[in-house]
C-alpha cells in the first residue's frame, strides 16, 4: 500500500464530496413506440467541500448548476455516481435517514420571494424545522437564530409581505440555520436583491460561516459576488465542470477558454473599461443536444479537431483542475486578447439570469 | 420576486362593503342555523298532532285564522309552523350534513390524486368524469328503487352528490401549489408530506374550496328537497320541506299555503346562500366566477 | 392528430358506457334474484325458467356478464312489473314527450339566456348588468318544482288562463317547460356573461376596436366565438341537470314523459323500467359530451392540429 493510500485512509472523509454525480430530465412525453426524450442537467460532476470551506459554482442560466446544487444537498438522487456526507451515501429522499440528515444538510432556494408561506409569521415559520424534527425549546432557538441573522425583533411577528427583500432573505436563512446545520446550499441568494442589500446578505454570511464554522456551496451566475464569499470555485458549462480552482488562482489566471470569456464579459463599473467587454461567438447550445467531445468547442476560437473528437478529463494543472485539451500549452494566446478589438458583431455572452 | 397567492390571501385588506340584500342573507341563514339547532324549543305545538275539527285553518292575516295556529294547519288540523320549524330542521341538517360529508370526501379524493400520481390519479380522474357526466339525481333514484330506501343509502347519495368537483379543485390546486417555493422549501427542510399538506397546503387552497361549498350548499338543499318533493327522499313520519311542498301539493286550491310555505322557506334558503356565496366568491377569488 | 383527439374521446365515451352498464349489473346482483326483480311477480314458472335459463342464472357470473351484455345490445331490458310489456317499448313509448319538452325548455333557456348574457357582459357594471345578474340568482336558485306550483296557483287556479297538467295542446306546453328552463336560463346567462367578458378583456380585443370594427362586428364575430366553446362545454355538462329537473317538473304538471315513468317505477321497484331508462339517459349524456368534444375538436385550432395538452372536457 502506498504511503499516499495509507494517508487517504487516515484523513477525516470530507464534509461533503460528489463522485462522478449524473442526473437527468425527460424533455417531453414517451410516444408509444419510443421513450421521452431527456437531457443530463448533470454529466458526471465530481467535488469535494471541507468543513468551513464555501465552494462557489458558476455558470450560465442551463449549465446544470442549481441541478448540481439539488444533487449536493439530496433533494435529487444521482442517477449515476454517488454524492458522499461525512462520508456516508446520501439515503435516498423521502427516506427517513434522508429526512433526520436535514438537520445537518439545509438549502436555501433561488426566488426566496416564494419560499415563505405568505399565510405564516415569520416565527412560526423559522420554528418550523424545529418542530418537525422535534428538537428541545423551538422557541429559544428561533430567537437566537432570528438574532444571529440580525433581523429586527420587531419584524418576527409580522408576515412575508410586510417585509423586504433582504429582511425575506434573512429570515430563509434563520429558517435554514435552525436546526444547527453544517453546510448550507445556497441557490442564488441574493441575485433578486439590489446591490446594497446584497452585500449586506454577503457581509451576513461571511459573519455566520465565520462564528458557527459553516461550510457553504454558493450557486450564482454572477462571477462578481462568488469572488466575495468563495475559497475556491468551480466553473460549470453544460453539466460539466471546466475548471475548478482557488477562488485566487482562477481570477489571477483562468486556465478553461470559457472562464477566460467568462471574466471578460463581467461588467465593469469603470467607465473607462466600458466598452472592452468581449463576446463569445455563437449562442450556447441547448442541453439537449449537447456537442460532442470539449462541449465548449463550437464556440472556442483555440479549438483543435480532437477538442470535437475527445471530451477532456479535468486535470491538474499547478492548484487548478480544468478540462481542456489545450490549456497549458506553451504560447497559448489569451482569449480575451483574441476577442477584444473590432470584430463583427456577435451577442454579448450574457451571464446575467433572465429575469 | 414573483409572488402568486393561490387563494385567499390576507395582504388584500379591502374596506369590508356588505351590500343590503347579503346582509338580508346572513340574517336568514342564521335564523336557519338557529331552527336547526332547536326547531324542538321554538315550536308551538307537536309537529305530529292532530286535530281533525281545525283543518286547513288558514294562516295570520288572512279572514278566518286560528291565534293558535299562526301560520294555519294542514289537512290533518297539525300546526304548520310546528311542522316546517321540524321540516327546516331536517333538511338544513341534512344538507349540511350532505356538504361537509361530499366537501370532505372530494378533498380526500383529490388530494389523493394529487399526492400519489399514477393510476390511482387515472383511477380517481376517472371516477370524476364518470360522475360529472351522470345526472347524479336519475342515478340517485336508480339507486333508492334497487336498494330501497333507506335512510343511509339517501345519506350516501347526498354526501356523493358534488364531491367530484371537490376532488377536481382539489387535485388542481394541489398540484399547483406543491410547486410553489413554499411546499418546495417546506419539504426540504425535512417535513413529510403529511405535516406539509395539513401546515401549508390545505390552509392555502382554503379559500376556493369554501367558495365550492357556498355553490354546493344551495343544490344539496335542492337535491334533497328535490327528492322528498317526488316521495323519494325523507318519507313520513319524518318530514323534510321538499315533502311537506309535495304534500301541500294536493290541497293547492283549498290551502295554498300549506304547498307555498315550505316553497318559500327552500326558496330563500338557497337564495340566500347564493347570495352570500357570490359576495364571498367576489371577496376571496374574483378570478373564480362559475 | 384531430383522429387520435377523436378515438381518445370515444374510448372515453365507451368507457362511462361500460361503467354504467357494470354499475347496474353489479347493482342489481346485489338487490337479489334477478328474476324476481326484472320479472313480474305473477310471472308463471314458465317464464321464469326461460329467463333463467337466457340469463344463465346458474353459469359463472362472467359468463352472466357477458349475456347480460348480449341482451342489452339486442335491447331486452326484461319486462315491466306493471303491465308486462317489454321495458324498453315503454321508455320508448314516453321518450318523445321528454324530448318535445326537454328541447322547448332547452331552446327558451338559449333564446333567454344568452342574449341577456352578452349584453349583461358587453356593459359590465351597468345597471342592466346588475339587474340581470341579480334576476338570475332569483332565477338559479328557485326550486322548479316551487315555481311549477307557484304557476299552477296563478296561471291555471287563480287566472284560469293555462291547463295546469296533461300534455294534449301546445298551451300544456307553456308553463312546463318555463318551469324547466328557467333557472338553465339563468344558469346560462351568468355563465355566458363570465366567458364573455374573459373574452372581452382579451389583447384581441383591444386590436379588433382599434382596427375601427363595428359594436356588433366585435361581439359576433370575435367575442362569440371564442366564448362559445366554453359556453358549449356548460351546456353539454349541464344537460344532465336539465334531464333531473325533468324528472320533477314532469311530476308536477303531470306531464306523460320518461320523468314521471321513471318516477313510478322507482315507487313501485319496477327495476326493468328503471335499468332501461338509467341506460338511455346514460347513453345521452355520453353522447351529448362526445358532441360536445367534436365541437371543440371544430371550434380550437389547438385540437385542431394536434396539441392537446390542457384541453380537456
Amino acid at each position: 500500500m502506498s504511503q499516499a493510500a495509507v494517508d487517504a485512509l487516515m484523513l477525516p472523509p470530507p464534509l461533503l464530496a460528489a463522485e462522478g454525480v449524473r442526473l437527468g430530465y425527460a424533455t417531453g412525453r414517451r410516444g408509444w413506440f419510443r421513450p421521452a426524450p431527456r437531457f443530463l442537467a448533470v454529466d458526471g460532476v465530481s467535488l469535494t467541500l471541507s468543513r468551513g470551506e464555501t465552494l462557489g459554482i458558476v455558470g450560465e442560466s442551463g449549465c446544470g448548476k442549481s441541478s448540481l446544487a439539488r444533487l449536493l444537498v439530496g433533494l435529487a438522487a444521482p442517477e449515476a455516481g454517488v454524492v458522499r456526507f461525512e462520508g456516508t451515501a446520501m439515503p435516498a429522499p423521502d427516506s427517513a435517514a434522508w429526512r433526520a440528515l436535514r438537520t445537518r444538510l439545509q438549502m436555501v432556494f433561488q426566488d426566496t420571494g416564494a419560499a415563505l408561506d405568505p399565510r405564516l409569521t415569520v416565527r412560526t415559520q423559522v420554528r418550523e424545522p424545529l418542530l418537525i424534527h422535534r428538537q428541545p425549546d423551538p422557541e429559544a432557538r428561533c430567537d437566537e437564530v432570528l438574532a444571529q441573522v440580525r433581523l429586527g425583533a420587531h419584524l418576527w411577528d409580522r408576515f412575508p409581505r410586510e417585509l423586504s427583500g433582504g429582511q425575506v432573505q434573512r429570515v430563509v436563512i434563520a429558517r435554514a440555520l435552525a436546526p444547527r446545520p453544517d453546510l448550507l446550499v445556497l441557490d442564488e441568494p441574493v441575485s433578486a436583491l439590489d446591490v446594497s442589500i446584497q452585500a449586506q446578505i454577503v457581509n451576513l454570511l461571511h459573519d455566520l460561516q465565520r462564528d458557527l464554522g459553516l461550510a457553504y456551496v454558493f450557486v450564482s451566475h454572477d462571477l462578481g459576488v462568488v469572488r466575495h464569499v468563495a475559497h475556491r470555485v468551480a466553473v460549470m458549462y453544460l453539466g460539466r465542470i471546466v475548471e475548478l480552482a482557488p477562488k485566487a488562482e482562477l481570477f489571477a489566471r483562468p486556465r478553461h477558454p470559457y472562464t477566460q470569456a467568462l471574466l471578460a464579459s463581467v461588467p465593469v463599473a469603470d467607465p473607462a473599461r466600458r466598452g472592452a467587454r468581449v463576446a463569445i461567438p455563437g449562442d450556447p447550445p441547448s442541453p439537449q443536444h449537447p456537442p460532442s467531445g470539449c462541449r465548449f468547442h463550437p464556440r472556442c476560437p483555440l479549438a483543435v479537431p480532437r477538442c470535437a473528437a475527445e471530451a477532456p478529463a479535468l486535470r491538474a494543472l499547478g492548484a487548478t483542475d480544468v478540462a481542456c485539451h489545450r490549456a497549458g500549452e506553451p504560447g497559448l494566446p489569451s482569449l480575451a486578447a483574441m476577442l477584444s478589438g473590432p470584430r463583427p458583431a456577435m451577442a454579448p455572452m450574457s451571464v446575467r439570469e433572465p429575469a | 420576486m414573483t409572488d402568486l397567492p393561490l387563494a385567499a390571501n390576507p395582504a388584500k385588506s379591502r374596506t369590508p362593503r356588505m351590500p343590503a340584500l347579503v346582509m338580508a342573507s346572513a340574517i336568514w341563514l342564521s335564523l336557519m342555523i338557529w331552527v336547526m339547532l332547536a326547531a324542538q324549543l321554538l315550536m308551538p305545538w307537536d309537529f305530529e298532532a292532530t286535530d281533525l275539527l281545525g283543518r286547513m285553518k288558514p294562516p295570520f292575516p288572512l279572514a278566518g285564522y286560528d291565534p293558535a295556529h299562526p301560520l294555519g294547519t294542514d289537512q290533518l288540523g297539525r300546526d304548520l309552523l310546528s311542522r316546517l320549524l321540524v321540516a327546516t330542521q331536517t333538511s338544513i341538517a341534512l344538507a349540511l350534513l350532505g356538504t361537509v360529508l361530499g366537501a370532505v370526501l372530494g378533498t380526500a379524493a383529490g388530494f389523493l390524486a394529487a399526492h400519489r400520481g399514477g393510476w390511482v390519479d387515472e383511477a380517481i380522474s376517472a371516477l370524476i368524469d364518470f360522475q360529472a357526466a351522470m345526472p347524479w339525481f336519475i342515478v340517485a333514484m336508480a339507486v333508492l328503487a334497487f336498494l330501497g330506501n333507506a335512510m343511509w343509502v339517501f345519506l350516501l347519495l347526498m354526501g356523493l352528490y358534488g364531491w367530484e368537483r371537490y376532488a377536481r379543485i382539489t387535485r388542481g390546486l394541489v398540484l399547483t401549489a406543491r410547486e410553489q417555493g413554499y411546499a418546495r422549501a417546506v419539504h426540504a427542510l425535512g417535513a413529510p408530506p403529511r405535516w406539509i399538506y395539513a401546515r401549508h397546503i390545505l390552509p392555502n387552497i382554503l379559500g376556493p374550496l369554501i367558495v365550492q361549498v357556498t355553490i354546493n350548499f344551495p343544490e344539496t338543499i335542492l337535491f334533497e328537497t328535490s327528492l322528498s318533493f317526488i316521495g323519494l327522499g325523507i318519507r313520513p313520519p319524518l318530514t323534510s320541506l321538499g315533502q311537506l311542498l309535495g304534500d301541500g301539493r294536493d290541497y293547492m286550491i283549498n290551502a295554498w299555503w300549506l304547498a307555498v310555505m315550505p316553497g318559500g322557506v327552500i326558496f330563500l334558503s338557497t337564495l340566500a346562500m347564493s347570495m352570500l356565496g357570490d359576495h364571498l366568491r367576489n371577496r376571496l377569488d374574483p378570478s373564480l366566477e362559475d | 392528430m384531430m383522429l387520435q383527439f377523436l378515438a381518445i374521446k370515444s374510448l372515453r365515451a365507451a368507457l362511462t358506457m361500460w361503467l354504467v352498464i357494470t354499475f347496474v349489473f353489479i347493482v342489481l346482483r346485489i338487490s337479489g334474484d334477478p328474476t324476481d326483480i326484472l320479472l313480474p311477480d305473477d310471472a308463471s314458472d314458465a317464464v321464469r325458467d326461460f329467463y333463467r335459463a337466457k340469463w344463465g342464472l346458474d353459469r359463472p357470473l362472467w359468463d352472466q356478464y357477458l349475456s347480460y351484455w348480449s341482451a342489452l345490445l339486442t335491447g331486452d331490458f326484461g319486462i315491466s312489473l306493471r303491465n308486462n310489456l317489454p321495458a324498453w317499448e315503454m321508455v320508448m313509448d314516453r321518450a318523445p314527450k321528454t324530448l318535445l319538452l326537454g328541447g322547448t325548455a332547452l331552446g327558451f333557456s338559449l333564446a333567454i339566456g344568452l342574449p341577456l348574457g352578452i349584453l349583461a357582459a358587453w356593459w359590465r357594471g351597468s345597471s342592466l348588468d346588475r339587474a340581470v345578474m341579480t334576476t338570475a340568482v332569483f332565477g338559479f336558485s328557485m326550486p322548479n318544482f316551487f315555481l311549477g306550483i307557484l304557476l299552477i296557483l296563478t296561471f291555471s287556479l287563480h287566472l284560469r288562463w293555462l291547463p295546469s297538467s296533461g300534455s294534449d295542446s301546445a298551451a300544456h306546453l307553456i308553463l312546463p317547460a318555463f318551469t324547466l328552463g328557467t333557472a338553465f336560463a339563468a344558469q346560462l346567462a351568468r355563465f355566458t356573461r363570465s366567458a364573455m367578458i374573459d373574452v372581452l378583456t382579451k389583447p384581441y380585443m383591444t386590436t379588433a376596436k382599434s382596427k375601427g370594427a363595428s359594436e356588433a362586428r366585435r361581439v359576433f364575430a370575435h367575442a362569440l366565438p371564442n366564448a362559445s366553446v366554453p359556453i358549449v362545454t356548460i351546456l353539454g355538462l349541464k344537460v344532465g341537470e336539465l334531464i333531473g329537473g325533468a324528472v320533477v317538473t314532469e311530476t308536477v304538471f303531470a306531464w306523460p314523459g320518461l320523468g314521471r315513468l321513471l318516477v313510478h317505477a322507482v315507487a313501485v321497484r319496477d327495476l326493468a323500467v328503471v335499468q332501461a331508462i338509467l341506460i338511455l339517459i346514460a347513453a345521452t349524456m355520453v353522447a351529448t359530451n362526445l358532441l360536445v368534444d367534436l365541437y371543440y375538436g371544430w371550434a380550437d385550432p389547438r385540437v385542431r392540429v394536434g396539441r392537446t395538452k390542457g384541453v380537456r372536457a
